[in-house]
């Protein structure tokens, strides 16, 4: 094996050798470093996000977007967030790591849930019962699914090419393959279905049933009904925390997050928080999570190996954070 | 000034025809809240014993000529405000706190008439802070539009619900203000 430039110093030869191993690694982790430690809060009232800095809790910047922003979704590959516009119709696109608003571009009349894996973006519509499929490289819908009524929440497992899609005025999830873009199962929920959750260890989906103050237990692989879990009033949406054993509903009408215990499904400690909590994300650390609160302008960050509130963000008006809020 | 207010309703509601299917309980894709505030010179103990008990806000809002309840201040108590014949709203006590003076209720959607307070899903909290000799008593809404779906006719729309409510509390708290510092 020759390497020319390693010349008679074994010593030098590994210098260099680390040198230039670091130096892109430093590049790379730069890029990491800058697009991984913020969360995207939608805020309905001010179309805006706040972009948040998950180390100090403190809002770092502040986007304009389209008309009342409430869904959000952070891709996985950390290259942009995409914000749905339900106020005009509109998805807005975030460049990351450089925080600049891209595009906002027309997608259908009531644009809600908002999901992205590595090629598309996914965007439920609440009036037209539809979920369009848009190239993330072009922007231009490549196709359509037919949802249920009203289709509120989407999960996606991305692994499996696999896309869960709750409808809110069917009491219904569908389980969507994200290659053909067809509909497989359909499984009966709880009553007015909304926020739904992969748990990432027993491939669980949790969706917050608004109007029977419960959340919903579905088996991914089976789509199975397992359980239905009381929880407070109006749940809204669900993340998982401590390597899925925890689950934390937010519950808009009680101002509080229920924690479930994944293993015993049952309620293990209630928080209060703000008013009207909606949208709940969990940080990378897989421990604190942000609850964004509509009513107060505000984000409860809850440590939930201890469950306490450690800190309180304030943000624009009527935080919403609906989807996948925070940097993978 | 109420008066007028409760003319202006009424004519709405027989004047506005809006043809609603009668199953549907979506709502349109985002709340709206409402925040008004009114400073009044009293303790919030005696603004409290006026406003405190669910069941009798047709003591002090101007619009509700009379109130049907059943349940006091215990969750899930009901009222039914009554505002002319015939022209009702009912709510549901939710949450009520005599120690922190407040408490919220909700319009269920299944009893609501959208030509009465052209809202879907709305709750609200009532509530009385001391304020140096006075005190604060501050009224929040949130709610949906009056039409669900897609291009809402303009009294259904967000702006009206917004207005209707921002109406509501502001003549109710007025009324409230003028009631205990000029009785």
């Amino acid at each position: 094996m020759t390497r020319p430039w390693c010349g008679p110093s074994q010593t030098l030869c590994i210098l260099i050798a680390l040198v230039i191993v670091s130096s892109s690694g430093t590049a790379q982790a730069q890029a990491q470093a800058q697009a991984r430690p913020q969360a995207f809060i939608t805020n309905q009232g001010d179309n805006t996000v706040s972009v948040v800095d998950i180390n100090t809790h403190t809002t770092l910047k502040t986007l304009l977007v389209g008309k009342e922003p409430a869904g959000i979704s952070v891709c996985a590959d950390g290259k942009n967030a995409y914000v749905s516009n339900p106020g005009d119709g509109t998805v807005s696109v975030i460049a990351l790591p450089s925080l600049k608003v891209v595009d906002t571009i027309p997608v259908s009349d009531g644009p809600l849930a908002i999901v992205c894996d590595e090629k598309l973006l996914f965007v439920a519509d609440w009036y037209n019962n539809t979920i369009n499929a848009l190239a993330r490289s072009t922007l231009k819908q490549v196709g359509a699914i037919a949802a249920g009524r009203a289709p509120s929440g989407l999960a996606l497992d991305a692994r499996r090419n696999r896309l869960y899609v709750t409808n809110r005025d069917d009491d219904t999830v569908m389980e969507i393959d994200t290659d053909s873009l067809q509909l497989l199962r359909t499984t009966q929920t709880g009553h007015k279905p909304w926020g739904i959750t992969l748990s990432p260890r027993l491939r669980h989906l949790y969706i917050a049933n608004v109007q029977d103050n419960s959340v919903s237990v579905v088996d991914a692989s089976s789509m199975k009904h397992l359980a239905q879990i009381p929880v407070g009033e109006r749940p809204y949406a669900v993340s998982f925390a401590l390597e899925g054993s925890r689950a934390l509903v937010s519950n808009q009408y009680d101002n509080s997050v229920s924690i479930i215990d994944t293993e015993s499904m049952k309620v293990e400690s209630v928080l209060e928080v703000d008013e009207y909590p909606e949208g709940v994300n969990t940080l990378p650390d897989d421990r604190h999570v942000y609850v964004a609160n509509w009513f107060s302008n505000t984000v409860t960050v809850i440590d939930a190996r201890k469950s306490e509130i450690v800190a309180t963000i304030e943000v624009g008006d009527g935080p919403r954070a609906y989807g996948n809020a925070v940097n993978p | 000034m109420f008066r007028f207010q409760f003319r202006s309703s009424t004519t709405l509601i027989f004047s506005v025809l809006v043809l609603l299917s009668a199953v549907t309980h979506a709502h349109g894709p985002t709340r709206q809240k409402v925040t008004e505030s009114v400073s009044i010179n009293a303790s919030a103990s005696d603004v409290w014993a006026v406003i405190g008990d669910f069941d009798r806000a047709h003591e002090w809002l101007p619009m509700v000529t009379d109130s049907k309840a059943e349940g006091g201040n215990t969750k899930g108590a009901t009222r039914t405000l009554v505002l002319g014949p015939g022209v009702e709203i009912h709510e549901t006590l939710k949450k009520h706190s005599d120690e922190t003076m407040s408490y919220s209720y909700k319009i269920p959607v299944s009893t609501h008439d959208v030509n009465i307070l052209p809202v879907n899903n709305y709750s609200s909290t009532l509530s009385v802070k001391s304020d140096g000799d006075g005190s604060v008593v501050t009224w929040k809404g949130a709610f949906y539009r009056g039409y669900p779906n897609n291009d809402p006719p303009p009294e259904l729309n967000d702006e009206a619900a917004v207005a209707a409510v921002t109406g509501v509390y502001q003549a109710g708290l007025a009324h409230l203000k003028d009631m205990i510092e000029n009785p």
